[in-house]
C-alpha cells in the first residue's frame, strides 16, 4: 500500500475510478491519485496480465487507462482534473488466450 | 502547419536542458526549450521548487543542490513550452512537436537534445506484476506526491538505489529488504580505477552513508544471484537466492527494481544520428565530440542523454553545449578559453568516479536476461521469453527481424523495455558481439501522436 | 554468422524476401534441397514493410496476364495458407472475405469504376465488384466520415498478417531441410558445366537452380546471369494505431485492421527516394485520409510508422526472366509479394523446378520494355 508519508496540500480535485470517487490535489497526476487511493491495477494487457505503473517517467506504457472516455492514457503523464471519468483499459479485439497471434 | 524560427531549441528541462537553455539566451540567440512535463527539473529535480519544505529533508542534499539552478531559471527570456511533446526531428531538424492537441513543426538553426536517461530493465520473473516498479519510480512518487510503500524490497544496485532506500527510511518508511546484485567479479573489474575515484570524495561518502543508513535500518542482502517475485494480480512476495547459497521468500507488496540508467536514445536514433555500443556500460549512446556535438552539426546532446554522468555533469554539459553553438552563431558571446578550459577540467573531475562505479555497478548478466521461460521480455506485447526463442534462428540475424516474427519491440515504448534484453538474446543465440547484433530501427513518432493531432500539420493528401 | 551446412544445394535463392521465401518454399515442395542466400538485420527488406494486402481488385485492369496472374494467386493463397499454418507458428490470420476501396469524391468513385469494369470485360465473368453507394458502404464500416461517398467492393480481396508470412515460409524451408543464411548476400556467380557456383563472403556453393529474388539489388545481380532488370525504388510510409476494440470487418486499400487490433493506414507513392525516412508531412496526409474515412478514429494514437521502397519495374507489374546463358537462373521481381505468394510459392516454383518458364509468363518478361523499341527501328 502507498500511503502520504507528509501533510498532502489541499485535494480539492475530485475524480472517478470505475465507480469510486477519489481525492487529489491539483498537481497530482492521475497515476499517482490512483496508487495512493490503493489502486494498483490498471489495466490488463490480457485477462490474466494485469499491469500498473512501472516506470511513472512516461515511458514503459503500462499506466495506461481510459480518461474521459480517451482511450490509452498514460495516467502518469496526466494531470487530474475535476471530475475526469477514469476507467480501467477496454481489451482490444484479439482478446482470449485463444485468439491471440501467440507464436 | 506552423513553423517559428529559433536559433537553439532545447528538448528536454532536467539540468542539462536548462543550463543550455539559460546560456544560450543570456548569450542572446532565440531560444525555445521545450518539456513534456508541467514544471521544470526533470526527474532527478522533479517537484523541487514543491518541496522547499524542511518536511522533506529526507530526499537529501543532492536533490536540494539542484534549487540554485532552479532559480536562475527565473531569468530566462526565452520561449519556455511544458507539456509539450516531442515526435519527430525531420533531416532539416524541424522538430515536430504536439501541444494542447495540435501538432507543429519548429524550425531551429540548432538542438540540443537533453532528453537524458531512462532505467534499465530488469527482467525477473513477475517483473510485470502491479506494485513492481522501478526505483526510479519510486522515487518519483515521493518527489511528486510525498507518497511512498511501507515493507518495499528494492532489488539490484547502483547509486539510485541506495539513494532512493535511504530517502525512504529517513522518510520513515520501513523498508523489508534491500537486496544487492553486485556481483564478486564487479569488484575486481572497478578496483582498477578506484584511486581516480577519490577524486570525488563527496560522492564517495555520500554513497557510503547511504549504505550505511540502509545497513541500519533493514535487511541488507549481498551477492543476490536470482530473484522471484509471485503474486496474481499484484505482487505478494519475492524470493530470491544469493551466491553463498542464501535462499528466502520475503512477503511484500512492492518491489522496486534497479540496476543502472541507460541513454535515452528513442529520439536520438529516430533522428538517424550515429550511435556506438558503449561495452563498459552495456547500451547505446549517441557519438558525440567533447562539446556534445552529434554526427549531424546542427544537433547536440547535453547531459545523460549522451552518457551516464549524473546531474552535476549534466548541467555542465548542458552550458558546454551551449557555449559551442553560441561559438558557431555569435562568436563574440562565447566564453573565452580560459573558462572552457576549465569547464573541461571540471568535467574530467566531476567524472573521476564513473569508471569506478560504472564498472562497480555494471549490470549482471544474470539480471540483464529473462531466467524463466515465461517471463514477459516486451511489456507492450506480452512476448515472453519462449516466445522470443521459438523465433530465433538462421533467420534472425538482428533485432529487426525478430521484431517482425514475434512482435517484440511494436509497442507503444519502441524498445525502451525490451530492447537491450532483446539485442542481448539474439547476440548470445549468434554468438555474436552487441555491437555487431545492433538494436531496433527506432522510427518516428517517437511518443504516440493521435491522428488528429497528426493531421492537425496539414500536409497534402500524399496520393 | 551462420555458415551454410554444405555445399552443393538443388536451389539457391538470393534475396530472404517474400518472392525468394516464396519460390524457395515451393522448391522444397518439390523435393529440392533449398539455400536461401540474405543480408544483414537492417537491409532495405521491402518485404518487411508490406502493408498485407491479398488484394485483386483493379489490378491487370490494362494488362490481362497480371490480372490472370492474380486472380489465380488468390484462388490459391488458402492452400498456401493451410500449408503454412501446418507447421505451428503464429496464426497468419488470413481472411479473404472482400475488401473495399474507399471514394471521398466523385471523381474517385468514377475513375474505380472505369477501371474495375475494364478488369471485368477481359476476365470472362471471372472477376466481381460491386460500386457501394453510400448507405451500402455505411452497413459495412458504420463508423464512415461525411466526406465517404461510396466505395468499391470486391469480394476476392482479403489481408493476412505479411511479417507471420515470412516467418512461416522460413519454417516451412527449414522443415524441408532447408537453410536461410543471412550476412551472406551473394556477390557472384560462375558457371560451372550445367550448374551454378555461387560466391558469398561464407564461401562458395553449387546449384543446379539459381533465383536471383533480391529485391532492388537484383538490377544489378541480374547482369551476372545475362539478364537486365531495370528496376526503381517508390517509397511508401505507412502508419501503425495502438490496439483497437474492432473497427473494421473488412480491409480497405489504405486502411486495415490487423487481427492484434491495431490499425494499418497508408500510404504514400514517391518517387523522391533519397531520404528512406519516415516524414511528418506525408504521415500528416496519411492521417487527414484516415479521419476523412472514420472520423471516430481522432483519438487514436499512432504507435509506430515505417517507410520502405517498393520494387518497382518499368510498368509495376513483375518481371520474371529465365537466363539464356545460364538456362538454370531466373530472375524475379515484383512489389505485391503478398498477394503473389501462394502462385510464386505453387506455380513460380513448379515452372523453376521444370526449368522453363510457363507460356502463361511470357507477359512478364523484361523484354517487353525492348518491344516498342523493336518495333519502332522496323
Amino acid at each position: 500500500m502507498f500511503r502520504p508519508i507528509a501533510k498532502q496540500p489541499d485535494q480539492p480535485i475530485k475524480i472517478q475510478f470505475e465507480s469510486q470517487t477519489i481525492e487529489a490535489s491539483s498537481d497530482d497526476t492521475v497515476a499517482a491519485a490512483l496508487l495512493r487511493a490503493g489502486i494498483l491495477q490498471f489495466r490488463y494487457a490480457t485477462a490474466q496480465d494485469p499491469r500498473g505503473p512501472f516506470c511513472m517517467m512516461g515511458t514503459c506504457f503500462d499506466c495506461l487507462v481510459e480518461i474521459d472516455g480517451k482511450p490509452n492514457r498514460q495516467a502518469c503523464q496526466t494531470i487530474v482534473r475535476n471530475g475526469m471519468l477514469v476507467r480501467r483499459q477496454r481489451a482490444p479485439i484479439a482478446e482470449t488466450p485463444g485468439e491471440r497471434s501467440k507464436p | 502547419m506552423t513553423i517559428k524560427q529559433y536559433q537553439v531549441a532545447v528538448i528536454g528541462a532536467g539540468p542539462a536542458g536548462l543550463r543550455a537553455a539559460i546560456t544560450a539566451a543570456k548569450a542572446g540567440l532565440t531560444t525555445l526549450l521545450i518539456d513534456d512535463q508541467p514544471a521544470i527539473g526533470g526527474q532527478v529535480y522533479r517537484n523541487l521548487a514543491q518541496n522547499k519544505d524542511a518536511a522533506a529533508a529526507y530526499l537529501g542534499s543532492g536533490y536540494f543542490a539542484g534549487t540554485k539552478l532552479l532559480a536562475t531559471f527565473s531569468q530566462f527570456d526565452g520561449v519556455y513550452w511544458p507539456q509539450t511533446t516531442v515526435w519527430q526531428i525531420t533531416n532539416d531538424h524541424q522538430i515536430a512537436i504536439t501541444r494542447s492537441g495540435r501538432a507543429a513543426l519548429v524550425d531551429a538553426d540548432h538542438i540540443v537534445i537533453a532528453t537524458g536517461a531512462i532505467e534499465r530493465s530488469m527482467p525477473v520473473s513477475g517483473w510485470t506484476l502491479p506494485g513492481v516498479m522501478t526505483v526510479g519510480g519510486a522515487q518519483t512518487l515521493l518527489k511528486q506526491t510525498a507518497v511512498g510503500a511501507e515493507h518495499a524490497v528494492f532489488v539490484g544496485n547502483g547509486p539510485l538505489l541506495y539513494l532512493t532506500a535511504a530517502q525512504y527510511i529517513r522518510a520513515g518508511l520501513p523498508v523489508r529488504a534491500v537486496l544487492d546484485t553486485t556481483g564478486p567479479k564487479a569488484w575486481r573489474a572497478a578496483a582498477a580505477h578506484a584511486a581516480l575515484a577519490l577524486f570525488q570524495p563527496a560522492m564517495l561518502a555520500k554513497g557510503l552513508s547511504w549504505l550505511s543508513t540502509i545497513r541500519r535500518h533493514t535487511r541488507y542482502v549481498t551477492g543476490v544471484t536470482a530473484v522471484q517475485i509471485s503474486g496474481d494480480d499484484a505482487a505478494t512476495a519475492l524470493s530470491y537466492e544469493t551466491a553463498g547459497g542464501q535462499s528466502e521468500t520475503i512477503d511484500t507488496a512492492h518491489v522496486f527494481l534497479h540496476h543502472g540508467v541507460i541513454p535515452n536514445i528513442n529520439l536520438t536514433m529516430a533522428t538517424g544520428l550515429d550511435h556506438v555500443w558503449d561495452r563498459v556500460n552495456h547500451c547505446w549512446r549517441p557519438v558525440v565530440d567533447q562539446t556534445g556535438q552529434s554526427s549531424n552539426p546542427a544537433i547536440y546532446i547535453a547531459g545523460d542523454g549522451g552518457g551516464i554522468a549524473g546531474a552535476a555533469m549534466a548541467a555542465l554539459s548542458g552550458a558546454i553545449a551551449a557555449d559551442a553553438i553560441i561559438r558557431r552563431v555569435k562568436p563574440a558571446a562565447a566564453k573565452p578559453l580560459a573558462t572552457r578550459l576549465g569547464q573541461r577540467f571540471l568535467l574530467w573531475q566531476r567524472g573521476a568516479a564513473r569508471p569506478f562505479l560504472d564498472r562497480l555497478y555494471h549490470p549482471d548478466a544474470a539480471f540483464r536476461l529473462p531466467l524463466s521461460d515465461d517471463t514477459i521480455v516486451c511489456r507492450c506485447e506480452s512476448v515472453t521469453k519462449a516466445d522470443i526463442a521459438a523465433a530465433l534462428g538462421d533467420a534472425v540475424a538482428g533485432p529487426n527481424q525478430l521484431k517482425a516474427f514475434c512482435r517484440a519491440g511494436m509497442g507503444r515504448c519502441q524498445g525502451r523495455s525490451c530492447g537491450l534484453i532483446v539485442q542481448e538474446m539474439i547476440a548470445n543465440d549468434r554468438q555474436q558481439t552487441m555491437a555487431d547484433t545492433g538494436y531496433y530501427r527506432v522510427r518516428p513518432p517517437v511518443k504516440p501522436v493521435t491522428l488528429a493531432e497528426l493531421a492537425s500539420l496539414d500536409g497534402p493528401w500524399p496520393g | 554468422m551462420t555458415k551454410p551446412i554444405k555445399t552443393n544445394w538443388d536451389a539457391i535463392i538470393a534475396g530472404g524476401g517474400l518472392i525468394g521465401l516464396a519460390v524457395g518454399y515451393g522448391l522444397g515442395r518439390r523435393g529440392l534441397s533449398v539455400l536461401v542466400l540474405d543480408e544483414g538485420d537492417t537491409a532495405l527488406r521491402a518485404a518487411r514493410g508490406n502493408f498485407g494486402l491479398v488484394w485483386v481488385q483493379g489490378k491487370g485492369a490494362y494488362y490481362e496476364p497480371y490480372a490472370d496472374w492474380t486472380m489465380r494467386s488468390s484462388q490459391l493463397w488458402p492452400q498456401l495458407a493451410d500449408e503454412l499454418q501446418a507447421f505451428g507458428g503464429p496464426a497468419l490470420g488470413l481472411a479473404q472475405t472482400g475488401g473495399l476501396t474507399i471514394c471521398l469524391s466523385d471523381d474517385e468513385m468514377q475513375q474505380r469504376h472505369a477501371k474495375l469494369e475494364h478488369l471485368r470485360a477481359h476476365q470472362n465473368g471471372r472477376f466481381h465488384f460491386e460500386m457501394l453507394d453510400r448507405t451500402a458502404v455505411k452497413d459495412l464500416v458504420p463508423g464512415i466520415g461525411p466526406h465517404v461517398v461510396g466505395a468499391a467492393y470486391c469480394p476476392h480481396d482479403g489481408h493476412v498478417n505479411p511479417l507471420f508470412l515470412m516467418r512461416a515460409l522460413i519454417t516451412g524451408i527449414e522443415s524441408q531441410g532447408g537453410q536461410f543464411c543471412g550476412n551472406a548476400p551473394m556477390t557472384d556467380v560462375e558457371k560451372i558445366g550445367a550448374d551454378m557456383q555461387v560466391s558469398t563472403a561464407v564461401g562458395k556453393f553449387t546449384c543446379s537452380r539459381l533465383v536471383l529474388a533480391a529485391g532492388l539489388a537484383n538490377a544489378k545481380l541480374a547482369p551476372m546471369i545475362g539478364l537486365s532488370q531495370s528496376l526503381r525504388p517508390q517509397k511508401g510510409q505507412v502508419i501503425v494505431t495502438e490496439k483497437l476494440d474492432q473497427q473494421l470487418t473488412l480491409p480497405t486499400l489504405l486502411l486495415r485492421q490487423t487481427a492484434e487490433g491495431g490499425l494499418m493506414i497508408g500510404d504514400s507513392h514517391e518517387d523522391d527516394t533519397t531520404d528512406i525516412g519516415v516524414s511528418a508531412d506525408i504521415i500528416s496526409g496519411i492521417a487527414d485520409r484516415a479521419l476523412a474515412t472514420l472520423p471516430a478514429l481522432a483519438d487514436v494514437g499512432v504507435v509506430r510508422s515505417w517507410a520502405a521502397l517498393r520494387v518497382m519495374s518499368q510498368d509495376g507489374y513483375p518481371i520474371y526472366d529465365q537466363s539464356e546463358t545460364m538456362p538454370g537462373a531466373f530472375a524475379l521481381s515484383c512489389h505485391s509479394g503478398v498477394t503473389l505468394s501462394a502462385a510464386h510459392a505453387f506455380d513460380l516454383a513448379g515452372y523453376i523446378a521444370d526449368s522453363r518458364l510457363g507460356a502463361e509468363l511470357a507477359g512478364f518478361s523484361e523484354g517487353r520494355f525492348h518491344v516498342q523499341t523493336n518495333s519502332q527501328t522496323a
